[in-house]
């Protein structure tokens, strides 16, 4: 029986270094072997994933199919795994808008760059792509750590701003037609193009212009057009979000570590991710050492008393404050291995235990 | 930098003519950043120089740079973003004006890089007004930090060879690799995974041509003081083993080793610590 019900999709979310791609991909080991069919994307650019899975980089954007086995030689079964790529979500896009070459333009390549800014919205769209295909029982989902996990949530809000229709107004002005228009709405769009010449968008691209040099302008211009003329397909991931949201349809994971300093940083992501959380939403504490501790009983004020003091603070403090926030609580134990492999392992039987709190 | 090192005999005064002006210390979340960061602070100033700590988000702890008479500064980037552009046209009011359209207001929204870019000339700015002071950087963790300084690269090929934003990117370039001016400090923990993390951004750094960079191994048990192993658990003398042998596979890499300290407190932790920052300056 599995003991935390799986969802469509599940996320992965936490501070850097805590684990999290370890523990997705446990995740994605133990509902494949309890006979699901799972596909574990990583969308951190960090691509922690292509080390654990011995993936190979040039294939980022490109669905890899995994023998268990690897982990354990006496399994057969088989998951999926997707190293994000921007750019070849983007490409995606470009061919089903039959814009390709407009997507060629050397700003949406730079942006499509794994660091390059477009990664989080890209990825918003890589998994609607996934979860419409239908192929999967449930995505595992790594994301990247603090600012950009952010960035991700609010990914729609970002998509839903930048097609305002007041923007659009920027393009009639500019005579670049985003479709077609008919003799009315371009009637229209005079009257808008003399309301903009007045709150002074003209004057506007001027600034634009001064400071980073005509060829850019143009090119930039040429950039949002193109994406304008694919906005159907980002706008398509609006649900995305409203989904999200729903218990049905999301497990909420957010990861912590014993071994690390910074509760206060969980705290925030926490804070953030609040919207989406629900009421069984998850806390993991990877890295646990108390079990492995328990039979050691130190004299008050030895060193060693200070010193299992010291080393049992944090994973104290976690569970603390993971029993003042979330109704459900796991704890896994830390594994000492050199390789991730026996990590994931390990790792994926603690799956089966209860959650506690 | 001569004035404030006359407490020192002149060789200790010429090593610190090699001083770095900016420290710019990273990592992923949660290995000791800000401990670091504080440590070094101290000890620079223990040195006799002007070292300013700053801090990254609202990641700070205010208090904490108080009881330890750091002066503590947050920078605020949509500040810094306003003051670029007010400064490059010449007006407070356009540049607020700017800032509040949808059509710019999407484009810092959907190409974030932009004002990590800004924020990061700000911070070379400062050093570059004040030729004594010496930062001390609390960066974001190594992720955001890559974003960072790979976002000026990418926009310099984006705005081609004319405009003030490509020549102030040159500009900001120039200083940033000038000699003994940017040293990074990858802060890692004794795992295999950690510091194989730390490494991708040592290696980043490196291929970003910033030369000088150590590799901090923090909270290691190995090193800590009065440990005696005949009196612990089983699991400890294992972690403790497995740590060795890391340490032994990566002594290479590893620049210096920070032990895992016994105290509860942040503030002694930090005044331990800043007694081996030495080997980091």
């Amino acid at each position: 029986m599995i003991k935390i019900p799986s969802k469509p999709i599940e996320i992965f979310c936490g501070t850097g270094g805590v684990g999290k791609t370890t523990l997705a991909t446990s995740r994605a080991l133990y509902l494949t072997s309890q006979g699901l069919k799972v596909l574990v994307i990583t969308i951190d650019p960090a691509k922690r994933l292509k080390e654990i899975l011995n993936l190979d980089e040039e294939n980022a954007g490109v669905i890899q199919t995994i023998d268990a086995s690897v982990f354990n030689k006496d399994v057969s079964y088989k998951f999926d795994a997707l190293l994000m790529s921007p750019q070849t979500t983007l490409n995606r896009v470009g061919i089903k808008h039959d814009l390709i070459n407009d997507f060629n333009n050397p700003i949406l390549k730079i942006l499509a760059r794994p660091h390059g800014g477009m990664n989080e919205i890209m990825s918003v769209l890589e998994l609607q792509y996934h979860l419409q295909s239908k192929v999967y029982d449930t995505i595992v989902l790594d994301t990247p750590p603090g600012k950009h996990f952010i960035d991700f949530l609010i990914a729609t809000k970002k998509i839903n701003a930048f097609f305002d229709k007041s923007y659009l107004d920027i393009f009639k002005y500019l005579n670049k037609p985003i479709s077609a228009a008919t003799p009315e709405q371009a009637k229209k769009s005079k009257k808008v193009v003399s309301l903009i010449i007045k709150s002074g968008i003209k004057k506007l691209l001027s600034y634009l212009e001064h400071v980073t040099g005509a060829s850019f302008v143009d090119n930039f211009i040429n950039a949002v057009v193109s994406v304008y003329k694919s906005k159907d397909s980002f706008l398509s991931s609006l649900s995305f979000q409203k989904n999200l949201k729903q218990q049905t349809f999301s497990n909420w994971f957010l990861v912590t570590s014993a071994d690390q300093q910074k509760i206060d940083e969980a705290l925030s992501i926490h804070d953030q991710a609040q919207s989406f959380f629900h009421k069984d939403s998850y806390i993991l504490i990877n890295k646990c050492i108390s079990t492995h501790l328990n039979d050691w009983h130190p004299k008050a004020s030895s060193p060693d008393y200070q010193l299992k003091k010291s080393m049992l603070q944090t994973e104290l403090n976690l569970l603390k404050y993971a029993k003042k926030h979330f109704s459900n609580c796991i704890s896994f134990n830390e594994v000492l291995a050199w390789h991730s492999v026996h990590q994931v392992q390990k790792l994926s039987e603690q799956w089966s235990k209860t959650p506690h709190l | 930098m001569k004035d404030h090192t006359s407490n020192f005999s002149s060789q200790e005064a010429t090593h610190f003519n090699d001083l770095s002006r900016l420290y710019f210390v990273t990592g992923k979340g949660g290995v000791g950043k800000t401990t670091l960061s504080l440590a070094l602070t101290r000890y620079l100033k223990s040195c006799g120089l002007k070292a300013h700590y700053i801090c990254f988000t609202s990641r700070g702890d205010h208090k904490l740079s108080k009881d330890l008479k750091i002066s503590y500064q947050q920078l605020d980037i949509a500040e810094s973003v306003m003051a670029y552009i007010a400064d490059k046209l010449g007006s407070k009011l356009i540049a607020s004006w700017i800032l509040k359209t949808p059509f710019f207001k999407s484009i810092f929204d959907m190409v974030p890089g932009v004002s990590d870019m800004i924020l990061l000339g700000d911070i070379v700015d400062k050093l570059m007004k004040d030729p004594e002071l010496i930062i001390v950087l609390d960066s974001p963790s190594s992720g955001h930090t890559i974003a960072m300084l790979e976002s000026p690269h990418n926009f310099k090929e984006m705005f081609g060879k004319d405009g003030i934003l490509t020549n102030d990117i040159k500009k900001m370039h120039k200083s940033l690799y000038s000699a003994n001016f940017f040293k990074g400090i990858v802060c890692t923990l004794p795992t295999p995974l950690a510091i194989h993390e730390g490494m991708e951004v040592k290696n980043f750094l490196q291929s970003h041509n910033f030369v000088d960079i150590d590799l901090v191994l923090n909270n290691s048990l190995v090193n800590t003081s009065n440990l005696k192993m005949e009196t612990l658990p089983s699991f400890l003398k294992e972690k403790i083993k497995f740590e060795q042998e890391i340490q032994a596979k990566y002594s290479k890499q590893i620049s210096q080793i920070l032990p895992h300290s016994i105290y509860m407190s942040k503030k002694k932790i930090i005044c331990e610590l800043e007694e081996k920052m030495e080997k980091l300056v």
